[in-house]
């Protein structure tokens, strides 16, 4: 087989580390885990929302195990080819970009558009099983 | 020895040479992902959409799901992805037999992860927690969570299908290494499929919260 030169495809693994990622997500998964079942409720502050505040943790846990994941065993850390990483990243930024529209969007219907609640509550199937048993006839 | 009857790889004859078809492969692999991600990251705007609109529904349905099971899930895809980038590691150093180990053992935690889900499944459907005109859950007093139910199952459905896939991708790379040698310059086919299956884990790191624990 010609190579041309000494060419060598990817990244060399290395079991060591790929070990340490592993351990490293399984502590990240446990901490998020730990987030979810801190019992915030008991804690007496009320100047602070505290289920945001937990939200805000479980997300910023879950972020940095993505960038583990995409980093180390999809290898992006290792890619030599800097197109191959730009075009993963921004999707990324598009994604932000899509939420931020979705934000505005909710933020701000209500404003522009007062039929806006009319229209997103959709009927429920309870509702309308609800609804049948109060109008059916009393035996 | 069953390693001397395997073949060499070969670069496909529309490519020039090994550098040329690993890094095109691996580009449009990666061309691949982020059309994934964008898949997937729709979803996961929708799921937060959802639960901003309605956090009652969120709130009152989450409990009927089981964490326990989730993080047991989270578990099993995690360490997949571990053995399945032992398994490019071993492509690498030419260890055919312990490159099958680990695909093995990676399907077999797939395996573990749809049995865990297809019991979610079943209670769900046991009582009546489904999407839509489906639903007919008791004890709710929110009266969309018909809607959180039609999310988990469109989200976690589209993940399980790509778990399969991920599984099919495993059981090709079993095929494949009982005919062609993988060497430090051809391990390709491990190598992608390790990919695909981080992708599957990485989606599940945003799902497993956004449905079990915050609500």
């Amino acid at each position: 087989m010609e190579h041309g030169h000494d060419y060598q495809p990817g990244h060399t693994y290395n079991f060591q580390i790929l070990g340490r990622v592993y351990a490293g997500l399984l502590v990240l998964a446990a901490l998020m885990i730990g987030f979810f079942l801190m019992p915030i409720e008991r804690l007496p502050i009320d100047w602070l929302d505290l289920h945001l505040i937990k939200r805000l943790l479980i997300l910023a846990d879950a972020i940095t195990m993505v960038g583990i994941i995409a980093g180390f065993l999809m290898g992006l850390k290792y890619e030599k080819t800097k197109l191959n990483a730009v075009i993963f990243l921004s999707n990324f930024a598009f994604l932000t970009i899509f939420l931020l529209f979705v934000m505005a969007d909710i933020g701000m219907r209500g404003a522009m558009d007062p039929s806006f609640t009319k229209q997103l509550n959709w009927k429920s199937p309870v509702t309308e099983e609800n609804n049948k048993m109060q109008e059916a006839p009393a035996p | 020895m069953a390693s001397t009857t395997l073949q060499e790889h070969e670069v496909a004859h529309h490519f020039d040479d090994l550098e040329q078809e690993f890094e095109s492969q691996k580009f449009g692999m990666w061309l691949f992902m982020a059309s994934e991600i964008m898949m997937f990251g729709a979803l996961l705007v929708g799921g937060l959409f959802l639960l901003y609109l309605h956090p009652d529904a969120f709130a009152e349905s989450r409990p009927h799901l089981d964490w326990r099971l989730g993080a047991l899930n989270t578990f099993f895809l995690l360490t997949g992805g571990f053995t399945m980038a032992r398994a490019a590691g071993f492509a690498q150093q030419r260890e055919q037999g312990k490159v099958r180990t680990n695909l093995i053992l990676s399907l077999l935690l797939a395996c573990g992860f749809l049995v865990v889900k297809t019991i979610e499944y079943k209670a769900k459907f046991h009582h009546g927690l489904l999407p839509g005109h489906a639903f007919h859950g008791e004890g709710f007093t929110s009266l969309h969570a018909h809607i959180f139910f039609g999310y988990y199952f469109v989200a976690t459905g589209l993940h399980a299908l790509h778990v399969l896939i991920g599984m099919g991708l495993m059981i090709w790379c079993l095929k494949v290494s009982k005919r062609v040698q993988f060497t430090r310059d051809y391990y390709t086919p491990v190598e992608f499929a390790g990919m695909y299956w981080a992708l599957v884990d990485l989606v599940w790191v945003f799902l497993f919260p956004l449905l079990y624990l915050v609500g």
